[in-house]
């Protein structure tokens, strides 16, 4: 539906998106993630045709655009949401939704859905940051876009409306039955809400896969630190196996591997015990709810965090036993000195 | 990166506003007048004038800015109107009135049997000058005292200073830059005025230029205004110096000081709007009491708003493309800075070269179009500004939303655009039609023979001395001033609710 290739944009001198492919197949939800300026928005912008690609070609269903045929805006037939709504403050909601359309019965459908019946009269500037943003979303879907591009859409909202409505667009997204490319800077919802997942990283894609497997087998220490916690642990390689101070591990499939590694572990991969061998200390502990989080320093100086039942209270200067208690593959790197 | 559309049609707007000033500059280097003493007393009595008037408009502004701030007057906002009024109120207005109500034979000697000496020359231009400017230095400071925080008046109270001493050693310094941007704006204002020094008979340059340009030294005339333009770009060039300091206040802060400070503030007031305000309506009144409409033509402000009509359609058809730019970049700021010059231009030294411009092109000699030219030249600014605020709060979001959903640009311009941006349209036409309805040098100077209007019909009158005929032009213009202020209050109260949307 939607493919990249190659896709260079250029702001004057700078280069905001150095090279990028990527493919969306049909209803496929991909979030593009990264760290302020890796130019995800920049992509967005391009696909949309607000910025003209410099090199390479992007292709919406059968529109196949690049520098010498900068397809407007007006003709590429997507869906864009915007973190600050952009609703037109002199139109009210219906007219808003409405906007371009003939036929006006998808307005109605997506007013019906995204429950704004009782709101379909009022201007703009009387709403919610909420009922704004499903505004903006009614908007796009009703003009039967051919894919839709959302530039960090819940950043705008408070937390509490942040995670209900990230449910309430993913599931309109998959009703539509539109391929969707949504921005955020925000890992959890990068994870939670995307079928795949792309880390952008100055202007280039580090790794594209699903939520599980970028969290899980992180293509680089980037993505491993910019997904969640993350700390380094060193060991060493053998035959599919890797053992370190802290226990051994099966090693997940991917690129050959040098004997001595930093293995990637998580707050969860480890567990913590007073009881047995003290090889480390607890710095301190940070109370999450149902959980706590532990930072702690091995021994041998390397710091790691764990994750564990907030039943477990542990006070700074705590002599503790850690291993490794991961049930899956864990994920390593080439030793870095 | 293709260069806008509206870069493109600034270009040309860019170049006319230029465009006079080279002309000033050729005609003045032809000129074969060496700097004499006439000239020398021009540019003494031009800064005395401004310098004196200056410093009066402080002493009346500073104070009345503190009172209408600090004290709980009653009908505040009331006060503020009508203290602000005069600012509405062209200052030949008041000229012609002081002119004709001090003096043996004034309507004060005639209504009272009071001997009132003339008001003529420096004290009576500077008197005038200060009546009807001083509300740029309220209204500067009033605004710069009400971004102060409260909160440092609160902790100068609790370290031990009265609320005189607090004003005094905590805020005014703090409102310094907004007292020194209200200075400024009142010297241009005095540098430019024609009519005040015009009527009272004072040399300055305004009334100079004019004199030259009768006695047919248009090159001298030239000369001249090169010079006020060199007095005009040091004022612009000191404002530029004096950026406003914003601190986000909570809330303001009132002083309570007590009913006899509030009674000194309101009688002070009174007396001020007596002079500047009843004064002028009592003389006109008066003329208008004993000669009734006489033989008044309303042919004239029909010629007034035709003119000003005119020129208020191509003034906001021109601001468009040139606020427009303004907001898109570097070179869009550029054109919009180049276009703002208008409003330093004085509009004698504008009309001046317009002149000499009607002189070299037969096809624009004498013609309506002339003066409209130079009306949008001089205003446009007023139009500009007015779009500009406008179309700063449409969001890039709303076209590229507007774009996505199918419209190609030029139906997103008129679905959203110019929606969005209509009312500020509306605003900047209203507010350069007022304006050129009372402009007057420019209008003396450009107006096609035979096409008298209201303000220069009033000249003519004092020409020839038959004051009682500019009752009833001279109180039109005061509606007229009067509904320009309205339309500016009004206008400012809606962008500030805007801006607390």
């Amino acid at each position: 539906m939607l493919s990249l290739d190659g896709l260079v944009v250029r702001y004057g001198d700078t280069v905001a998106v150095r090279g990028i492919d990527l493919t969306l197949a049909d209803n496929e939800i991909v979030t593009l993630v990264g760290p302020t300026g890796c130019g995800k928005t920049t992509v967005l912008r391009a696909v949309a045709g607000l910025e003209a690609p410099a090199k390479g070609c992007i292709c919406i269903g059968d529109l196949t655009i690049d520098a010498s045929n900068p397809v407007p805006p007006e003709k590429r037939r997507t869906g864009l949401v915007f973190q600050d709504f952009a609703l037109f403050p002199h139109l009210d909601v219906y007219r808003n939704i409405t906007f371009r359309l003939r036929d006006t019965a998808p307005a109605e459908h997506w007013l019906a859905v995204l429950g704004l019946g009782a709101v379909r009269h009022a201007m703009p500037d009387t709403l919610s940051g909420g009922q704004k943003q499903r505004v903006a979303l009614a908007r796009s879907l009703a003009h039967a876009p051919a894919l839709m591009l959302l530039d960090e859409p819940l950043s705008n909202l408070d937390a509490a409306l942040k995670t209900s409505l990230r449910w309430e667009i993913r599931d309109a997204l998959k009703a539509a039955g539109v391929p969707a490319l949504w921005v955020t800077h925000d890992q959890d919802e990068a994870l939670s809400v995307g079928d795949r997942v792309g880390i952008m990283r100055d202007g280039r894609l580090e790794q594209v896969g699903p939520p599980e497997t970028c969290f899980r087998d992180p293509a680089s220490r980037f993505v491993a630190e910019f997904l969640g916690e993350a700390a380094f642990l060193p060991g060493r390689h053998a035959a599919g196996w890797l053992d370190t101070a802290l226990g051994r591990a099966s090693a997940t499939d991917g690129p050959s591997l040098p004997d001595d590694v930093d293995v990637l572990l998580r707050p969860d991969d480890l567990a913590l015990s007073t009881q047995g061998d003290h090889n480390a200390e607890v710095l301190n502990g940070r109370y999450e709810g149902e959980t706590r989080l532990y930072q702690l320093r091995l021994n041998s100086g390397t710091m790691l965090k764990a994750r564990v039942n907030h039943e477990v209270v542990l006070a700074p200067g705590t002599a503790v036993h850690t291993r490794i208690a991961a049930g899956h593959p864990l994920t390593a790197f080439p030793r870095q000195t | 990166m293709k260069t806008p559309l509206s870069y493109w049609l600034s270009l040309p707007v860019a170049a006319a506003v230029l465009a006079p000033l080279a002309v000033l500059a050729w005609l003045g280097l032809q000129a074969e007048l060496a700097f004499d003493a006439g000239n020398a007393a021009i540019v003494i009595n031009s800064v005395l004038l401004t310098m004196l008037t200056v410093l009066g408009a402080i002493l009346l502004g500073v104070p009345l800015a503190l009172a209408t701030t600090y004290i709980r007057l009653p009908g505040r906002p009331l006060w503020l109107a009508l203290l602000a009024a005069p600012l509405a109120i062209p200052s030949y207005l008041g000229a012609f009135a002081y002119f004709a109500a001090f003096g043996p034979g004034g309507t004060l000697e005639n209504l009272t049997g009071v001997n009132t000496p003339n008001l003529r020359g420096l004290a009576g231009a500077t008197l005038v000058m200060t009546l009807y400017t001083y509300p740029f230095v309220l209204l500067t400071t009033r605004s710069a005292l009400r971004h102060l925080n409260p909160a440092m008046l609160d902790a100068a109270r609790t370290l031990g200073l009265s609320p005189g001493r607090a004003l005094l050693s905590v805020v005014l310094p703090r409102a310094r830059n907004g007292i020194a941007a209200g200075a400024l704006l009142v010297a241009l204002y005095t540098l430019s005025d024609f009519g005040t020094p015009a009527i009272l008979r004072l040399d300055t340059f305004t009334r100079m230029i004019f004199v030259e340009y009768n006695a047919f030294g248009l090159d001298r005339a030239a000369l001249l205004s090169l010079q006020l333009l060199a007095l005009v770009a040091v004022i612009l060039w000191l404002e530029t110096r004096f950026g406003a300091e914003r601190e986000r206040p909570t809330r303001t802060a009132t002083l309570d000081l007590g009913a006899g400070w509030r009674a000194a503030t309101m009688t002070a007031g009174l007396l001020l709007m007596l002079a500047a305000l009843a004064l002028p309506l009592l003389v006109f009144g008066d003329y208008f009491w004993r000669e009734g409409v006489g033989d008044f033509d309303p042919i004239l402000a029909w010629h007034s708003a035709y003119a000003a009509g005119l020129a208020a359609i191509v003034a906001v058809v021109v601001a468009l493309p040139v606020a427009y730019a303004a907001g898109l970049g570097r070179r869009g700021r550029l054109l919009e800075r180049i276009a703002h010059l208008g409003f330093g231009v004085p509009g004698i030294v504008l009309a001046t070269a317009l002149v000499y411009v009607g002189l070299q092109l037969s096809v624009l000699y004498q013609t309506l179009a002339l003066l409209v030219i130079g009306y949008v030249l001089r205003f446009l600014p007023l139009a500009v500004g007015s779009l500009r605020t406008r179309l700063e709060r449409i969001e890039h979001h709303q076209i590229a939303a507007a774009r996505s959903l199918g419209a190609a640009p030029f139906e997103a311009f008129r679905r959203i655009t110019l929606p969005l941006a209509l009312p500020g349209i509306v605003a900047g036409a209203a507010l350069v039609f007022l304006e050129a309805m009372r402009e007057l040098p420019a209008t003396l100077l450009l107006q096609p023979t035979g096409f008298e209007t209201l303000a220069t019909y009033l000249w003519r009158v004092y020409e020839a001395g038959y004051l009682g005929r500019g009752a009833v032009p001279a109180l039109l213009l005061v509606l007229i001033s009067v509904g320009a202020l309205v339309a500016l209050l009004t206008g400012e109260e809606r962008a500030g609710e805007a801006r607390g949307a």
